[in-house]
């Protein structure tokens, strides 16, 4: 076992570190709660592992067809981006729906 | 209150205009309703000088929403014909009885005032609003020499047919879609126009806002 990490290693082991700082932070300042912050902090705990061990996971990998790890990690990336995006999306949808009847309302007076 | 004729004027920022334009525009309709858009000057302390109705959108939501609030609000007191005119001086009050002559006789269900594409108007103004004739010509098969002009009159009866969902500077072009699509009687006639800010209102990415929307109106109803 190499226990180097090489360049793009280093660099993903930076921004997991990061991430996970963050999560951590968001859950003390109650912006996440304990459901949020456990999803998360799961998230970039097996970012991390995979970034220091990334053969460890090469079975997994294999077995989807893919040829490393890193097209892996991007594909995944990409697939979890679009689903957040669309659910930002019918988020941000109904709070603007929401914004509109308050506005209204106030506006019309009505209670 | 038994008022007939209602002007709705969306104002957002034009404390130095709206009481003037709503003094002025009360001379012909029985009551002038003015939805101040969030505004952060005076417009409605000024708004409520000219003896205007006024409403007051706490957060800034856009031309389309103040309008729609208007209209529902005017419909709500009893509105038969409604007149919608800006509140920066742009447009002349004193329009307003020949739009009004339009509809009282029967030849239009909705007048749209059409400014004229001279060289008084902006130039990025022109380009902006020829673009946007044109696609709706395309698109629409309907045709008017000025889509964007924010002077119209209707017959409160065929608010629900025009209604539109832009809350932004797409309301315009939606209010004509609509009417062309529900087959409207409609005409058009030449209003003055005074140009005091090039800058105000909409620009350019407002404008390909609004085209992209026609295509999206097309395509999907």
């Amino acid at each position: 076992m190499d226990w180097f990490l090489n360049g793009i290693q280093i660099i993903a082991l930076l921004f997991g570190l990061g991430m996970l700082y963050m999560t951590y932070t968001s859950y003390k300042r109650k912006q996440f709660n304990t459901i949020d912050f456990g999803f998360w902090a799961a998230i970039w705990v097996v970012f991390l592992f995979a970034a220091i061990f990334p053969f460890s996971l090469k079975g997994i990998v294999y077995e989807f067809g893919i040829g490393n790890l890193i097209d892996f990690t991007a594909i995944i990336a990409l697939i979890v981006a679009f689903g957040l995006l669309f659910l930002m999306y019918r988020r941000t949808k109904n709070t603007s729906k929401k914004v509109e009847e308050i506005v209204e309302k106030l506006a019309l007076g009505k209670k | 209150m038994e008022s007939k004729v209602f002007a709705v004027m969306p104002a957002f920022n034009e404390e130095n205009t709206i009481r003037e334009i709503a003094a002025r525009a009360n001379k012909f309709v029985d009551a002038v309703l003015v939805v101040d858009d969030g505004s952060s000057d005076g417009t409605f302390e000024e708004a409520k000088k000219a003896k205007a109705i006024v409403l007051r959108n706490i957060v800034n939501m856009g031309k389309g929403f103040s309008v729609r609030l208007g209209c529902k609000k005017a419909l709500q007191l009893g509105a038969k014909r409604i007149v919608l005119i800006d509140s920066d001086g742009q447009h002349n009050p004193e329009d307003i009885p020949k739009m009004l002559g339009f509809l009282e006789s029967g030849e239009a269900e909705i007048v749209f005032g059409s400014r004229p594409l001279d060289k008084n108007m902006p130039f990025i103004k022109r380009f902006g609003n020829n673009v946007i004739n044109f696609s709706c010509r395309m698109l629409f098969g309907a045709s008017l020499e000025d889509t964007q002009s924010g002077f119209k009159a209707f017959n409160a009866e065929v608010l629900q047919k025009i209604i539109w969902k832009s809350n932004g500077y797409s309301v315009e072009s939606e209010i004509f879609v609509n009417a062309a699509k529900k087959r409207l009687r409609y005409r058009e006639i030449k209003i003055k126009t005074v140009y005091s800010d090039a800058y105000k209102g909409t620009s350019i990415i407002d404008g390909v806002k609004i085209v992209l929307n026609m295509f999206w109106w097309k395509v999907f109803g």
